[in-house]
């Protein structure tokens, strides 16, 4: 029994250590978690709406579900109409060790401040008609439409923008050809 | 004995780089590691619970590391990463049946993840992993004591 009870002790001991820790950590970073989860979708949408604070152009953000998906094949087709711009919702450093070829960067996680730099291609691509396919990780990867949503928040329309589904994973393990900044 | 207790030294080393590097790369990147707590659909109501997983399961991880290395702990962290890991596979089976699309984030979102079947066999082997050391510690005390 008391071998049991001993366990139990030093287990409760680690998992009270462990909290304590952990919250310390996170009080004394600068980027520190909420202490209520806030979802990466409503963060986003949240510093868009401060970001568009005053400006007309706003829309309601839309969940990511809406946003079409498209299969390699499809984007292959997109891409040979040379109508369309690529963008990597991918975070910046990822981006830059390897990209799809002509593939602008726009990472979920630093939307507000990509977008003074990528914006205006956006802008430019929607208002001569071309789509705008995000892509990330892979197909478990929300960050695309999470920046689909955010770009359909920021005034493009919903028909214009479809996401690469399987994104980066496929495209790298298809052998295709890939852009190193 | 020797072979038994040199190959619980090594399953406890490995364990231990294993639970040390992912508790550090998920505590690099709590928010991600938060968000992908969230993704699993298990305690996505409770929002402060996500929080406390976020924040605390990763210096747990970290101290168990450590502490199955010192020969006084190894026990106990042994028992703590069979139980933990179970109920690693046991999330992970049950995102399977709900056909939840979610990467393991195992170690943060630095490496590329591997598929669940994949991440589900490797906590299978580090099940087993932990529970030869708790075999080969037991075996070594009862052969001290009788």
């Amino acid at each position: 029994m008391r071998p049991t009870l001993n366990y139990f002790c030093w287990t409760a001991a680690i998992a009270i250590l462990s909290i304590a820790v952990g919250y310390g950590i996170n009080a004394a970073r600068p980027d520190s978690v909420p202490l209520s989860y806030v979802s990466a979708g409503t963060r986003l949408t949240e510093e868009i709406v401060q970001f568009l604070a005053g400006e007309p152009s706003g829309q309601p953000a839309v969940a990511p579900g809406h946003i079409t998906r498209i299969s390699l094949q499809q984007f292959d087709s997109l891409v040979a109409t040379g109508d369309v711009l690529v963008v990597d919702a991918r975070p910046d450093l990822f981006f830059r060790f390897g990209h799809i070829p002509d593939a602008i960067s726009l990472p979920r996680k630093d939307f507000v401040e990509h977008y003074p730099t990528a914006g205006p291609r956006i802008d430019q691509a929607v208002q001569a008609g071309h789509t705008i396919c995000l892509y990330c990780a892979d197909e478990h990867c929300p960050d695309a439409g999470y920046v689909a949503a955010g770009l359909v928040q920021m005034g493009a329309p919903i028909q214009q923008i479809v996401v690469y589904e399987n994104g980066w994973a496929e495209w790298e393990s298809e052998g295709r050809q890939v852009i190193s900044e | 004995m020797k072979i038994c207790l040199g190959i619980s030294w090594l399953c406890r080393l490995a364990l231990a780089v294993v639970f040390v590097a992912a508790g550090i790369f998920k505590l690099l990147e709590p928010q991600d590691f938060a968000d992908a707590v969230h993704a699993f659909q298990i305690v996505s109501g409770v929002p402060w619970l996500i929080t406390l997983i976020a924040l605390a399961l990763p210096v747990f991880e970290i101290i168990t590391g450590i502490a199955i290395l010192i020969p006084r702990w190894s026990l106990f962290s042994s028992v703590n990463l069979i139980f933990l890991n179970l109920g690693f596979i046991g999330l992970l089976i049950a995102t399977k049946v709900r056909d939840i699309s979610v990467s393991c984030s195992c170690f943060g979102s630095f490496f590329k993840t591997d598929s669940l079947d994949v991440v589900i066999w490797r906590d299978v082997v580090f099940v087993l992993m932990a529970g030869f050391v708790v075999f080969a510690a037991l075996r070594s005390h009862r052969s001290l004591v009788g």
